[in-house]
C-alpha cells in the first residue's frame, strides 16, 4: 500500500474536506458527490481520508464487518444468528475502490470458482459491495462507469442490502456504504438517478491565486521528497482529526434538533421546490453531523446555512441545459429566509 | 534561422530524454508530439541508451482491458482447474518505460487506466473473479501523431510532466549526445539534494497562472525538471537555466493563453473575461519584475513559430477538451460485455471461461466418478460453455446545423437558439449526443464533435456569432461528412437544419444567389442518398418556398418556426427521428 497524501495537509478545497468528514460522521447522510475539472485534487483528498479515518469494531471473521455491538436483523447470515457475543477486533472504517472497468461478478459478487472446483463446494466470494460494508465506496471517473454497473449500484445504495441470484447462490448480505463519486463534468452527464443518490454534492476548482498555489507545491513537492517522513510531520493533526470524527460518531445520536431547525429545513425545500423529501432529511442529517464535528450539543441555522448548498445544489428541479445558476438559486433561498446577517 | 531554432529544440529533447532516464516514473511521462520518421526513431534511441532499457514496451491504442489490466489467464486456469490471474500489461511495465502509439486514439476507459496507474503507481483490478493490487510505476511516453482535430486526452497529457515537440525539427538539425547513460548515474546521485529556492517556487507558479496553466501538475513536474537539470549539470542548486527549461518543457506547452510580451502596440486585444482581467490585476500587483523578466525570457527563448502553433492548439484544446471521447464511444459500441449466456462457441462469439468454470464446477465429482481413472483435471462438457453477450446499443447522433448568416440571424438567430435548447432537453432524456455545425459568411464548421456534453453544447451554441452569407452547400456537405464519419462510430446521425433557406455561397465559394441555390440542392440531393434522416426548420420571418423545396430534396420533415412551440417541436423532431 503507498503512503497516502495527509488529508490535513490539503490546502483549501474546504468544501469537499467538509462534506467528506460529514459523511464519515453520519454515513445515513448519503454519499458524496465530487465534481471539478483535473488537478483539483479530488482522488488525493479522497484516498487521505482513507488513511486519516478511525478504527471500527467488527465481527472477526466476518466477511462483511458486521457490527458486534447491535446483533440484529440486517447483518450477515452468520452474524444474524447471536448464540453469544463474538469475537470482535478493530479495523479502519474501509475505503473500497471500484476501479473503472470492474466486472459485474467482482462488484456483487460470485461463486468461489476455487472451492467449487477444488472441493466441488458452493461457496460466495463476496465482491467490493461486500468489502464496502460500513465504509466508503469510492467511484472514480463516476460519470464513465458502465450502465450495468451503476444499476447494480442503484439498487444496493438504496436498499443497504445486497442480493445475489446467480450460479445457483441465493445470497444477501448487508451492504451500507458511503458512495463517495469523482469525475470531470465535461466527460459527461451523470444518469440522474445516480445522482439523485448522493447525499451532498461539491464542486471543486483550483485556486487561481499564486500564494495558495505556492502553497500547493510546497506542500505536494515535500510529500514527494520524503513521503514517510511527511506524513510523520501531519501525524499530530491527523490524529486530532482522527478523535474528532471518532467523537462526533460517539456523541452524534445525543445531538438535539430543534424545531426550528426541521421548520426551516422543510421551508427551504419548499422555496426551492425540490423533489421528495430526501433533501430535507439529509439536510437535517448534514446539519447535526457538522454540530457533532464541532463539538456542540445541538444542531443550529448556522450549521444548516453551511451545508445547504452542498446539499441542495444538484437536488433543484433539473433543467440540463441550466447548469451554472445552481449553486446561486440556493444561495439567493438561503438568504431570503435567513436574512443577510451571516454571523448568526 | 530556422536551423539554429531547431537545433535548439532539439538541445531541448535531448535533455527531455535525460530527464526521463533520471526522474522516470516521477515525471509521470513524456507527451512526444512526432511524426513517424527518422528524428523520433533517432529520439527514442537515445531514451533507450540514456535509460538502459534496450526495449521499450509499446502499447497499442486499441488494447483490450482485460490486457491491459490482467484478468484470467485461460490456458492456466484450465490446467490448474483453478482461476489463475495472468497479469496485465499496465503491471508487466511496472519500473519501465512504455511507448503509448497513437495516443490520440486512445479510448476513454484505456486513458483512465493510464491516468491511475501514474497517479498512483499502483492499480486496483476487480475483474474476472480477480480482485488485486497491481504494482505500475511505469513512465509513459505518450506518441501523439494527432493533427488540430485530435490530440490526446487532457486529463492524461495534464500527468505527462514534459511535453516533447519533435515536429518541426528535420534529421539535419539533429546534434550528438550531449549526454551519456553514465550522466544519468551520476545526476541520480545528486538528485535528491538539488536545493530550489522560495523565490524560484514562485515564480515557477506565477508563470504557470500568467500561462493560464489551472492544474498543479505542471507546476510540480516543472520544479522535478529543475531539480533533474541541475543534478544533470552536477550542480546542488537550481538556476535560471534550469528554471527556464522547466518553462519550455512542462508550462509551455500546455499554456492556455500566451501573455502579451512586451510590446505595447499590440492590436490584438485579450480575450474580455473577468478572471483574466483579475489575473491581470495579480500580475500588475504581486508580480515582481523579476518573474515578467522570467517569463519573457523563456518564451523568448521558444521558436517563434512554436509559439503560434501553440496558441491555436490551446485554442482547439478548449474547444474541445473531451478529446477523444468519440473513440471510447466507438470502442463501447463495438460491444460492450452485458453478461453471459449459455451457447455454442461454434457459432462465434466469445467463450467467458470464468462462466463455463463456475457452470461445470458443480458437476466435477460427478463426472469423474463417471469417467473413472481417465477423468481429467477438468470435465467441461458443451452444455457448460457460457459466451459472452456483447450489446450493440444503437447510439443517436443529433447534429444541430444552424444557420447563423445574416438574413437568418438578424432576426431569428436567438430563436433559432430557444428551439434548439428544447430540442437539447430533449436529447438529455434520450441520452442522446449531440453535435453542433453552423454556417455563415465562407463556410460551415463543426463547432462542436460529437458529445454528451449538453453544458458544453450549451455554451457552445450560446457563443455563436451572426452575420453573414449563407454556405448552404458547404454545410449541408459537412452534415453529410459528419454523418459518415458518425457511422464508422456506430451512431445513427439525425439532423436537425435551421434556416431560412436563402443559400447565396456557391460550393466554390462564389457570391451568389442562383449558383448558390443551385449548388445546395446539389447537396442536399447528396445528403439525403446518404440514409440519414433529418428535420428542417424554417427560421424566415414568412416561411417561404425555398426552406421548404430544400426540405423536400433533403427529403425530410419540414416545420416553420413560427409556428414551432416546444410541445410541436418536440413532437415533430421524435416523429422525424424515430
Amino acid at each position: 500500500m503507498s503512503i497516502a497524501f495527509p488529508f490535513t495537509a490539503i490546502v483549501g478545497q474546504d468544501d469537499m474536506k467538509q462534506a467528506l468528514m460529514i459523511a464519515a460522521v453520519d454515513p445515513g447522510v448519503g454519499g458524496v458527490l465530487v465534481l471539478g475539472e483535473r488537478g483539483t485534487g479530488k482522488s488525493t483528498t479522497i484516498r487521505a481520508l482513507a488513511a486519516m479515518l478511525p478504527t471500527i469494531a467488527v465481527v472477526d471473521q466476518c466477511l462483511y464487518q458486521c457490527d458486534p455491538t447491535e446483533p440484529r436483523p440486517g447483518l450477515c447470515g452468520q452474524c444474524g444468528k447471536p448464540s453469544e457475543t463474538p469475537a470482535s477486533r478493530a479495523i479502519t472504517i474501509p475505503v473500497v475502490d471500484l476501479p473503472l472497468g470492474s466486472t459485474e461478478d467482482r462488484v456483487v459478487g460470485a461463486l468461489d470458482i476455487e472451492r467449487a472446483l477444488v472441493n466441488g463446494e458452493k461457496a460466495f466470494q463476496p465482491g467490493l459491495l461486500a468489502q464496502a460494508n460500513r465504509g466508503f465506496l469510492y467511484v472514480d471517473e463516476v460519470n464513465l462507469l458502465e450502465d450495468h454497473i451503476v444499476d447494480a449500484l442503484l439498487d444496493v445504495a438504496a436498499s443497504g442490502e445486497n442480493v445475489v441470484e446467480r450460479e445457483g447462490l441465493s445470497i444477501r448480505h448487508p451492504a451500507r456504504f458511503v458512495l463517495v463519486g469523482s469525475g470531470n463534468p465535461e466527460e459527461g452527464e451523470l444518469r440522474p438517478q445516480l445522482q439523485d443518490r448522493f447525499g451532498l454534492s461539491v464542486d471543486v476548482r483550483t485556486p487561481t491565486d499564486v500564494p495558495t498555489r505556492v502553497e500547493i507545491i510546497r506542500q505536494r513537492e515535500a510529500f514527494d521528497h520524503d513521503r514517510a517522513a511527511f506524513r510523520k510531520k501531519w501525524a499530530r493533526k491527523e490524529g486530532a482529526l482522527r478523535r474528532k470524527i471518532q467523537n462526533a460518531r460517539a456523541c452524534l445520536d445525543d445531538v438535539d434538533t430543534p424545531a426550528e431547525l426541521l421548520e426551516t429545513a422543510a421551508r427551504l425545500c419548499l422555496s426551492l421546490g425540490t423533489d421528495g423529501l430526501r433533501g430535507e432529511l439529509t439536510l437535517v442529517r448534514s446539519a447535526r453531523a457538522l454540530a457533532a464535528l464541532q463539538g456542540k450539543n445541538a444542531a443550529n441555522l448556522s450549521h444548516l446555512r453551511t451545508v445547504a448548498t452542498s446539499v441542495l445544489r444538484h437536488r433543484l428541479r433539473r433543467d440540463p441545459l441550466d447548469e451554472s445558476s445552481a449553486d446561486s438559486r440556493v444561495e439567493r433561498a438561503v438568504s431570503e429566509l435567513f436574512g443577510n446577517d451571516n454571523d448568526r | 534561422m530556422t536551423t539554429t531554432d531547431s537545433a535548439s529544440l532539439w538541445q531541448d529533447a535531448e535533455w527531455a530524454a535525460a530527464l526521463i532516464a533520471l526522474l522516470g516514473h516521477a515525471l509521470g511521462g513524456i507527451h512526444l508530439r512526432a511524426p513517424p520518421g527518422p528524428v523520433r526513431d533517432y529520439w527514442l534511441d537515445r531514451v533507450r541508451e540514456l535509460s538502459r532499457q534496450s526495449v521499450l514496451r509499446k502499447i497499442p491504442a486499441n488494447v483490450p482491458e482485460a490486457r491491459l489490466l490482467g484478468g484470467t489467464d485461460l490456458s492456466a486456469t484450465l490446467e490448474w482447474g483453478k482461476p489463475v490471474a495472468e497479469t496485465g500489461m499496465l503491471a508487466e511495465c511496472d519500473e519501465r518505460i512504455v511507448i503509448a502509439a497513437m495516443a490520440e486514439r486512445m479510448p476513454r476507459n484505456t486513458v483512465h487506466h493510464l491516468c491511475a496507474a501514474l497517479d498512483e503507481g499502483q492499480l486496483r483490478i476487480a475483474r474476472d473473479g480477480i480482485i488485486d493490487t497491481a504494482v505500475t510505476r511505469l513512465t509513459l511516453i505518450a506518441n501523439d501523431e494527432g493533427n488540430e482535430e485530435e490530440t490526446i486526452h487532457p486529463a492524461l497529457a495534464d500527468r505527462l510532466g514534459v511535453t516533447v515537440n519533435l515536429d518541426i525539427i528535420g534529421i539535419h538539425d539533429t546534434e550528438d549526445e550531449t549526454f551519456t547513460a553514465h550522466d544519468i548515474d551520476r545526476a541520480r546521485a545528486l538528485f535528491k539534494q538539488v536545493a530550489i529556492t522560495q523565490e524560484q517556487v514562485q515564480a515557477l507558479n506565477t508563470i504557470g497562472v500568467t500561462l493560464g496553466i489551472s492544474s498543479p501538475r505542471p507546476i510540480l513536474a516543472g520544479l522535478k525538471v529543475m531539480r533533474g537539470s541541475a543534478a544533470l549539470g552536477a550542480r546542488d542548486s537550481a538556476n535560471e537555466e534550469d528554471l527556464l527549461l522547466a518553462v519550455r518543457l512542462c508550462l509551455a506547452p500546455k499554456a492556455q493563453h500566451l501573455p502579451e510580451l512586451s510590446e505595447p502596440e499590440n492590436e490584438a486585444p485579450p480575450p474580455q473575461e473577468e478572471s483574466e482581467e483579475e489575473q491581470a490585476q495579480i500580475r500588475h500587483e504581486q508580480q515582481p519584475p523579476e518573474e515578467d523578466r522570467l517569463l519573457q525570457a523563456a518564451l523568448a527563448s521558444l521558436p517563434p513559430g512554436l509559439l503560434e502553433q501553440l496558441q491555436t492548439r490551446a485554442a482547439k484544446l478548449r474547444q474541445s477538451s473531451a478529446g477523444a471521447s468519440g473513440a471510447q464511444h466507438r470502442h463501447q459500441q463495438r460491444g460492450r460485455p452485458t453478461g453471459v449466456f449459455r451457447g455454442d462457441h461454434r457459432k462465434g462469439g466469445r467463450v467467458n471461461i470464468l462462466a463455463t468454470l463456475r457452470a461445470a464446477a458443480p458437476w466435477q465429482p460427478l463426472r469423474k466418478r463417471e469417467r473413472g481413472p481417465r477423468a481429467r483435471r477438468l470435465e467441461i462438457r458443451r452444455d457448460d460453455i457460457h459466451l459472452t453477450r456483447f450489446q450493440q446499443r444503437r447510439q443517436t447522433l443529433t447534429l444541430f446545423v444552424v444557420d447563423a448568416s445574416g438574413s437568418a440571424a438578424m432576426q431569428r438567430l436567438a430563436e433559432a437558439k430557444g428551439a434548439v435548447e428544447l430540442l437539447l432537453a430533449d436529447c438529455y432524456v434520450r441520452r442522446d449526443q449531440v453535435a453542433l455545425i453552423a454556417f455563415r459568411d465562407d463556410g460551415a464548421e463543426l463547432l462542436l464533435p460529437p458529445t454528451r456534453s449538453l453544458v458544453r453544447a450549451k455554451k457552445t451554441l450560446a457563443a455563436l456569432p451572426g452575420g453573414g452569407a449563407t454556405p448552404m452547400a458547404a454545410a449541408l456537405d459537412l452534415t453529410r461528412e459528419t454523418a459518415k464519419r458518425s457511422a464508422k462510430q456506430g451512431l445513427t446521425t439525425h439532423y436537425v437544419l435551421l434556416t431560412d433557406g436563402a443559400a447565396n455561397v456557391a460550393r466554390d465559394g462564389v457570391r451568389n444567389r442562383e449558383a448558390g441555390t443551385r449548388d445546395a440542392l446539389i447537396a442536399a440531393r447528396a445528403l439525403a442518398q446518404s440514409a440519414t434522416n433529418g428535420l428542417v426548420i424554417d427560421t424566415a420571418q414568412r416561411p417561404q418556398p425555398r426552406a421548404r423545396e430544400l426540405a423536400d430534396t433533403l427529403n425530410s420533415a419540414y416545420i416553420a418556426l413560427p409556428k414551432a412551440d416546444a410541445k410541436t417541436l418536440n413532437r415533430t423532431i421524435r416523429a422525424a427521428t424515430l
